[in-house]
């Protein structure tokens, strides 16, 4: 059998199988684990069941590791740490282990796994298998949880339970939490690796919750010594681990229950010198270890003190289902637990009588702070932080309550718990977080952008070219701005929205929810649209092409393809119309080809006549284009001629690459996001969402031509109308910097050193060889040739406003 | 001309011998056609099946076989054949072929991947053979349809990274041979 | 939040798969007026207790559904599609 090796400060230390880091660094004569958070105390193995914040140490990299449940494996590189340092606060004068390295990204695997079952059972001790084979006999479909490596109860039981084929058992699995609809979380730890947690997700028809019952401490001056342990945690370490756990003991609570922990004890070669009452404790002796216990009559010599503490049922999950019906079983429900007084000896009020071990808070603390008058347990946790940290109050809460109830004179049941909110126990946020796959959508063409080179950059999921090539990107970008007003450019639009709204009532529908009219836009025309809220808001423009009487097709910005699907649907169902509406984005490739020598290019691959003449500016029509079916729509963003062109999905690669080899002799070039970007503002072409907020309404954005209020009725029309007759508040308009340095979008519009608005779009114009931008201003800016100021960390744009649009104020070059 | 799968680059990633299918580009295999089908039967796998024609149909609508179709709500039908559908385009038939891409999952271990990745509830009981279900699958849409195995059905644009969550979730690529030998019809023009 | 809302095609899924529509109110017609259309586009009643609402099933099936919703429990009573026979009042 190979031997189980780790390192534990740099040093070797020999594991046995089947022990924790805890029981091998206990076997190995380790006795201080930590030192406590706000004093320095020295901290040892207390619980050995995960109860306590005490056995803290960091495993490759990891910190807050617990090592009384992890199993030992060679290899391992655990350090000592102190209890939940915050680095600053510490006294020098304090002692301490040295400080931990810093976090780094370790090695991880972290899962999610989604379930249903009929019946959960939390839980799998006696109590929990049983009430588990009594349902699956019944034919339902039940899980078993557990948070210990095996299932506990006898050998047959166990057994009977792993073989039924109607029960699943996740082992190494503690449930934290029921939540709202009876959907239960619960983490499965794989301790063959460092870091790999599946976070279950398991929606129940029945809760059962048989989680037992944990033993608390008792509250004395320096209970908090190495040495002085709970009965549970020194049973571990005898039956589970063969370790004799001290020489001399002392045991401490109620005759019944010590007798039995001291007839093993002594079976396991401990000499037990006495078993006292809690009420009869004044302290245990000891600096980094205990060495006895002072009682009102004796003193102790010994080497560990074993508190027989009262059991507390585990129903933490209980309280988290707030008033769900969850069944309890077993200890948890009380079964087997004789209630007793929790007795509070006399030192339970000193300074050294650690009531929360995981914050250092005292005895004397809970009571000055009864004394003050904040009696009342949630006061009592919020400002001492009792309760507040790892051990999430298993350690602590049954003394301060009793303290609380011995102050201030109420019942225990008038004192009462604090609120338990899941999860419980602590869940590490890469479980929740998963494996992060997120989304990713990419436009039919992705891999021939890849191919040419592109940096990408983010639009929401999607993935568009930014710009192409290797060099300094605002070199690259004038090379393809350029292209497309000196010759021609192509960029793929594929992820504009595209949507088919069909049927009788297509038209009522667009006339409702968008500004203008289009039941009486011409069959093969296209419009620019504009969508507003009622309180005409824009929320989103786009194009609407009539396809045929009762077909159209919509395109709309990037992000909001899905909110203008919904948004279409909904008045659909309200108003009870006949109308079809499909979402195309996905099933289409989409391109604009624009630039003065774009015809020349777009006539090698199409028949369709392209002039003028037979294909004016804002036309739609179906044709052929390279091979495959395609539509073609004449409209213009970037100013220049141009055509975008669509087709099926399936055919986006092959068109793209057909583009680029008919515009091979006219160095036609693909152009990105920025290119366009400082194309259409030459044009004054808004970008919605960039250069609009979520108050600009058409008016204001010099835009009033959208909103046709003629109309019966449209969303947002009651409010246009009003907004018509209104004086303006702000305006956007253009302005031109003095300078060729461009500050950010976003910059702040300031007049006289006081702000009146802010620049939306900011960008260098090879046009005009001078920065250009648009920038909401009051009416009082708004006229040509106004001073203005932009303002960027600290230093100062001068600027002018600028009514006319900055390219082709004629839209000549459009209608070539 | 050869239409291309929102998968290419999944399938040029992985050394697909890609070869004409249905008039699409698709692999033949990715290491070899037997070995492929020997780990579906025994495990888990996927592949691309995005030839299928798809009809989006809201009404009643007269169809010739071979064509599956899949209720999805009380008004719509999703039909799926592997050949080409003739049809009359109204406004209420939306041929959507191009729109969606379509993963085969299949193999014994299949519902070990679903429940990695969707809370829909996939057990015999709940999704039995020939039905089919819209939900959320590796946090985008997807209609799942029970025959064969499980095939997802999402948006092109989201196609790769679905194709990478199932891989990532233990399911590996098989391709149209052994695709084809576990539906169990052959193909003339390959 | 995790409650579990029946859409009336798809049936029982979790809220995540839903988008929340708001209240159902009658939107007012041009000739109500500006202070109905006011009241409309600016004010909620914003029950506390049972009311009928929207929701749509933008991770199923893409179809906007009317929810009867206790809002103090999250107990969802009744759903049912527009183009169902009976229809809240």
């Amino acid at each position: 059998m190979e031997q189980i090796l780790f390192a534990w400060n740099g040093n070797p230390v020999a594991a046995e199988p089947g022990d924790t880091v805890a029981s091998a660094l206990y076997r190995s004569g380790v006795r201080t684990f930590t030192y406590s958070y706000q004093r320095g105390r020295p901290r040892g193995l207390l619980c050995l069941t995960g109860s306590c914040p005490n056995c803290m140490v960091n495993v490759d990299g990891v910190p807050n590791v617990r090592s009384c449940t992890l199993p030992a494996r060679s290899g391992l590189s655990v350090l000592a740490q102190n209890q939940n340092v915050y680095r600053g606060f510490d006294s020098p004068a304090v002692k301490r282990f040295p400080a931990a390295p810093p976090l780094s990204e370790s090695a991880h695997h972290y899962e999610h796994i989604y379930l249903q079952f009929d019946v959960v059972v939390i839980g799998g001790g006696p109590r929990g298998l049983e009430a588990a084979l009594e349902s699956a006999s019944r034919g339902t479909q039940v899980v078993v949880l557990e948070k210990e490596p095996a299932l506990g109860g006898s050998e047959a039981l166990a057994q009977k339970v792993l073989a039924h084929p109607g029960i699943t058992t996740f082992l190494n699995c503690s449930c934290f939490g029921v939540y709202e609809g009876n959907l239960l979380g619960a983490v499965q730890i794989d301790y063959s690796r460092p870091n790999a947690e599946t976070l279950l997700h398991l929606r129940a028809g029945n809760v059962v919750v048989a989680t037992g019952a944990y033993e608390t401490q008792y509250l004395f001056a320096n209970n908090d010594l190495p040495g002085v342990m709970l009965s549970t945690a020194v049973l571990r370490l005898i039956r589970r681990h063969g370790i004799v756990p001290g020489k001399r003991a002392v045991l401490i609570g109620e005759a019944e229950q010590s007798a039995q922990v001291r007839a093993e004890l002594e079976s396991a070669g401990v000499q037990v010198v006495g078993s006292v009452p809690v009420e009869s404790v004044v302290n245990a002796e000891g600096a980094d270890h205990v060495t006895g216990l002072v009682t009102d009559t004796v003193t102790y010599e010994a080497d560990l003190v074993v508190m027989c503490g009262p059991l507390v049922p585990d129903a933490g999950v209980v309280a988290s289902a707030r008033g769900q019906a969850v069944t309890l079983v077993g200890a948890v429900g009380g079964e087997g637990i004789t209630q007793r007084d929790y007795l509070l000896p006399q030192s339970a009020q000193s300074a050294d009588a650690i009531a929360c071990l995981c914050m250092d808070v005292s005895g004397q603390d809970v009571a000055e702070t009864i004394e003050a008058g904040m009696g009342h347990v949630e006061l009592i946790k919020r400002f001492t932080k009792l309760g507040k940290s790892a051990c999430q109050g298993r350690m602590c809460q049954t003394a301060a309550i009793h303290l609380c109830s011995q102050i201030t004179g109420q019942t225990i049941a008038q004192v009462g718990t604090t609120v338990a909110r899941p999860p419980a126990p602590p869940v590490t946020l890469g479980a929740l977080a998963g494996m992060r796959h997120h989304p990713v959508r990419r436009t039919p063409v992705h891999d021939q952008h890849d191919r040419l080179g592109a940096v990408w950059m983010d639009m929401g999921e999607w993935k568009r070219p930014r710009y192409y090539g290797k060099g300094n990107q605002d070199e690259c970008v004038e090379q393809e701005y350029r292209a497309v007003r000196e010759r021609a450019g192509i960029i793929d639009v594929g992820t504009l929205g595209k949507i088919e709204v069909k049927g009788v009532d297509a038209g009522r529908l667009l006339d409702l929810v968008f500004t203008h009219e289009f039941s009486t836009l011409p069959v093969g025309r296209v419009r620019y649209c504009v969508l507003c809220d009622e309180l005409g808001t824009i929320v989103d423009d786009g194009t609407i092409s009539r396809v045929d009487p009762q077909r159209y097709f919509l395109t709309t910005t990037t992000g909001n393809a899905d909110f203008v699907h919904q948004w279409l649907e909904w008045w659909t169902a309200a108003a009870g119309w006949k109308v079809t509406i499909t979402n195309l984005t996905a099933g289409l490739a989409s391109m604009n080809l624009a630039g003065p020598l774009a015809r020349g290019v777009l006539q090698q691959l199409t028949d369709s006549d392209l002039s003028s003449r037979s294909f004016p500016y804002m036309d739609w029509r179906r044709a052929s284009v390279a091979g495959v079916p395609a539509t073609m729509m004449r409209i213009g963003f970037v100013g220049e001629m141009g055509w975008e062109i669509v087709v099926a999905a399936e055919f986006g690669s092959h068109l793209w690459e057909q583009v680029l080899r008919a515009g091979a002799a006219v160095d036609l070039r693909p152009f990105g996001v920025e290119a366009q970007r400082v194309l259409r503002l030459e044009k004054k072409h808004i970008v919605v969402g960039v250069d609009t907020d979520a108050l600009s309404n058409p008016y204001e954005a010099g835009m009033g031509w959208v909103a046709k209020l003629d109309k019966t009725d449209f969303i947002g029309k009651v409010a246009l109308s009003r907004l018509k007759q209104s004086p303006l508040e702000r305006l956007l308009v253009g302005f031109e910097l003095e300078g060729a340095t461009a500050p950010p979008d976003g910059s702040p519009i300031l007049v006289e050193g006081k702000p009146v608005g802010w620049a939306t779009s900011v960008r260098y114009s090879w046009q005009k060889e001078k920065v250009i931008g648009m920038a909401w201003v009051t009416p009082a800016e708004a006229k040509g040739g106004t001073g203005i100021t932009l303002r960027s960390e600290g230093v100062d744009y001068p600027a002018r406003v600028v009514e006319e649009v900055f390219y082709d104020p004629a839209g000549d070059r459009l209608k070539m | 001309m050869e239409r291309q799968s929102a998968l290419h680059r999944c399938h040029l990633k992985a050394h697909g011998q890609l070869k004409n299918f249905f008039g699409w580009q698709l692999p033949a295999w990715y290491t070899e056609p037997h070995a492929e089908l020997e780990d579906v039967r025994a495990s888990v796998g996927i592949s691309d099946a995005s030839y299928l024609t798809k009809l989006d149909v809201r009404g009643p609508f007269p169809v010739s076989l071979p064509a599956r179709l899949w209720k999805l709500t009380p008004a719509r039908t999703l039909i799926t054949s592997p050949l080409p559908i003739d049809f009359v385009p109204t406004s209420s038939i939306t041929d959507v072929t191009s729109i969606y891409s379509a993963i085969l999952l299949a193999g014994p271990k299949s519902r070990e991947v679903l429940h990695k990745l969707t809370t829909l509830n996939v057990s015999d009981d709940a999704m039995p053979e020939g039905s089919a279900r819209q939900t959320r699958l590796a946090h985008v849409n997807a209609t799942i349809l029970r025959a064969d195995g499980f095939l997802i059905l999402n948006t092109r644009d989201v196609a790769e990274h679905v194709w990478d969550a199932l891989q990532h979730a233990g399911a590996r690529p098989f391709g149209m041979a052994a695709q084809q030998q576990w539906m169990g019809f052959t193909h003339e023009d390959a | 939040m995790s409650f579990l809302l029946r859409c009336p095609n798809c049936g029982e899924r979790s809220v995540y798969e839903f988008r929340f529509g708001g209240e159902i109110r009658k939107r007012p017609g041009p000739e109500d007026g500006y202070d109905a259309f006011l009241h409309y586009a600016l004010y909620k009643r914003n029950v506390a207790g049972v009311q009928w609402e929207w929701w749509y099933h933008r991770g199923g099936c893409g179809e906007w559904f009317k929810a009867n919703r206790n809002t103090l429990t999250n107990e969802v009573n009744q759903t049912l599609l527009p183009t169902d026979e009976e229809q809240p009042g």
